[in-house]
């Protein structure tokens, strides 16, 4: 995005607007991001995407996608208003700058990790990959978003070579579970132990 | 029992950013990690191993079967999968025949299940939404079970291994060895007087623990007062109430045949959901307005579901494999339809079972 933005502040960007929420910044950068989040669709929409990651990590029922119509209203009438907004004191040292480098990618894998899911551990993709059981080969792929279709779909799935494995929760998946785990009762441990984990495991899939 | 009470939800509703709550989620884990570590180091073994045959296999496992039908206890239940940590309230009161439960989620956002006997309500406090279903369904109690301690025999060595302490009680080590590759081997903490399963474990080929449950805590004897159990008549006013529909039915009836040949595993129920037929507040499995076929396979200690359903395009791309503690999920294609193979067993089972399947001309 070429903006014509003053020479002390740096330009938007995601990563930015990640320390923009945690309240990272001092006033004029904020500032700054704020006024280009109103103008630029992309940085509002990441911005969005920002807070709908927190929102899902406080609760997944909070995993909707915001009727667009309505976005654009509100982002049109918001724009006519005046940005309020008390700053806090900017705690930008180069060190915490560092750790917002890390931060924003991160934030990127956990929105695909707790927006698409939490614990699914895609051990391999393909139908030739995925013989003898082995977590040896891990591929990434695109159709994590076909599987969630009420979840916010994530755009990408990228992730560092060093992960051995994507985790996707997915809300068809824990249904699937949920639907298997009743019958628990096949088995001689009985129904409790089954009937407990299948509750068990969709609260720990987030 | 103020426990048992309204659960707030785990995250608090201020704008926190997100990764600290991330770092909430990491100190739980440690700490759950902790429980799990110190009850292992209680643990004392003392006596020594035994042989089981057939017949002391069925003794151990009906015990442990019969435990909740005879005993009430309150506790709480924590269990690990792959990497990840959640525990539950639970509740369980015998009443004559009758058996209630009441499990509180204590983490995530509040969900409290209420089961009387087969019958279970969950209760999702947020999206006000209550599913009513029969779990178990067709399962044709107990004659599964009566079967189930020889079946268990055939394919699995049990040996009880030594006492250890869990939960604040002495317990049995059983180990479940399977005799052949197509299944997990388990270890079962049953504790001594009354037979109450208190840890569980899934072990794979090499001995290694894939997922694990236990009580932390469990006042095993504790009898709560049944209106802590149970919900009132006016429990769910005010709830949107939905319930699950489950029809019996037969593979052969739906259009196909399964050759399956793993040993050990029979079908021990088949049912047909209705496209809103799995409980959850936001919707179903096959909510593509399609019914969803499950047959269940049992090896009496473990059992397998095959899930079909007409193949949707949009939702199914692709052949999937999936990994959570033991439990293992096979997704794939066959011609027009859309196949789930899942259980807590090795890939190679699942894929037995996918490749048993065969559409009836």
């Amino acid at each position: 995005m070429a903006l014509e933005s003053k020479k002390s502040v740096p330009e938007p960007d995601a990563e930015g607007l990640s320390a923009c929420m945690d309240g990272a910044l001092g006033a004029a950068e904020t500032q700054a991001h704020l006024q280009s989040i109103a103008r630029e669709p992309a940085l509002s929409e990441c911005w969005q995407t920002y807070h709908l990651i927190g929102d899902v990590l406080r609760s997944s029922d909070l995993a909707r996608v915001p009727d667009d119509a309505f976005m654009l209203k509100l982002r049109a009438a918001l724009a006519t208003e005046p940005v309020v907004l008390a700053p806090q004191p900017s705690m930008a040292s180069p060190a915490s700058r560092a750790l917002r480098r890390w931060r924003a990618p991160a934030a990127a894998v956990a929105s695909v990790a707790l927006v698409a899911g939490g614990m699914w551990r895609m051990v391999a993709t393909s139908t030739d990959a995925a013989g003898a059981g082995t977590a040896a080969a891990l591929a990434v792929r695109d159709s994590s978003t076909s599987l969630a279709p009420q979840a916010v779909a994530p755009t990408a799935v990228v992730m560092g070579a060093a992960s051995s494995a994507i985790l996707v929760r997915d809300v068809q998946l824990e249904r699937y579970l949920s639907a298997h785990k009743q019958f628990a009762g096949a088995t001689a441990l009985g129904e409790p132990s089954g009937f407990v984990k299948a509750s068990l495991v969709e609260v720990g899939q987030r | 029992m103020r426990g048992l009470g309204s659960v707030s939800s785990a995250w608090p509703s201020s704008s926190l950013p997100c990764r600290r709550s991330g770092r909430a989620r990491g100190a739980l884990l440690v700490v759950m990690a902790w429980v799990g570590v110190s009850s292992s180091v209680l643990a004392q073994g003392t006596a020594t191993p035994v042989p089981a045959d057939g017949a002391k296999a069925s003794h151990w496992l009906s015990r442990l079967h019969d435990a909740p039908l005879k005993e009430s206890y309150q506790g709480t239940f924590v269990m690990s999968a792959g990497g990840q940590v959640a525990s539950a309230r639970i509740a369980h009161l015998c009443e004559g025949k009758a058996q209630y439960e009441r499990i509180d989620t204590l983490d995530g956002p509040v969900k409290r299940i209420y089961r009387v006997n087969d019958t279970v309500q969950t209760v999702w406090v947020a999206p006000k939404v209550a599913v009513i279903e029969r779990y178990g369904l067709g399962l044709g109690f107990p004659s599964v079970l009566n079967a189930s301690g020889d079946r268990v025999s055939e394919h699995y060595t049990l040996t009880p291994l030594r006492v250890e302490r869990v939960a604040g009680y002495d317990a049995d080590v059983l180990l479940l060895k399977p005799k052949d590759g197509w299944r997990f081997g388990h270890q079962l903490w049953a504790e001594r007087r009354s037979g109450l399963l208190l840890r569980a474990e899934v072990l794979n080929e090499a001995h290694e623990v894939l997922e694990w449950s236990a009580f932390s805590e469990v006042q095993i004897g504790q009898r709560l007062p049944l209106d802590q159990v149970a919900l009132g008549p006016k429990g769910l006013d005010g709830f949107e109430v939905r319930h699950q529909r489950l029809e019996p039915t037969t593979l052969q009836q739906e259009g196909w045949i399964s050759r399956v040949a793993v040993p050990g595993f029979s079908e021990v129920s088949c049912v047909r959901r209705a496209p809103d037929g799995v409980a959850s507040p936001q919707g179903s499995v096959g909510s593509g307005g399609s019914t969803m076929v499950q047959a269940i396979y049992s090896d009496g200690l473990t059992h397998v579901s095959v899930f079909i359903e007409p193949f949707d395009e949009a939702r199914h791309r692709r052949e999937l494999l999936l990994t959570l503690g033991a439990n293992h999920t096979l997704m794939q294609r066959i011609d027009q339809w859309w196949v789930t193979v899942m259980g807590d067993v090795p890939v190679a089972t699942l894929r037995a079972f996918a490749e048993g399947l065969e559409r009836r001309r």
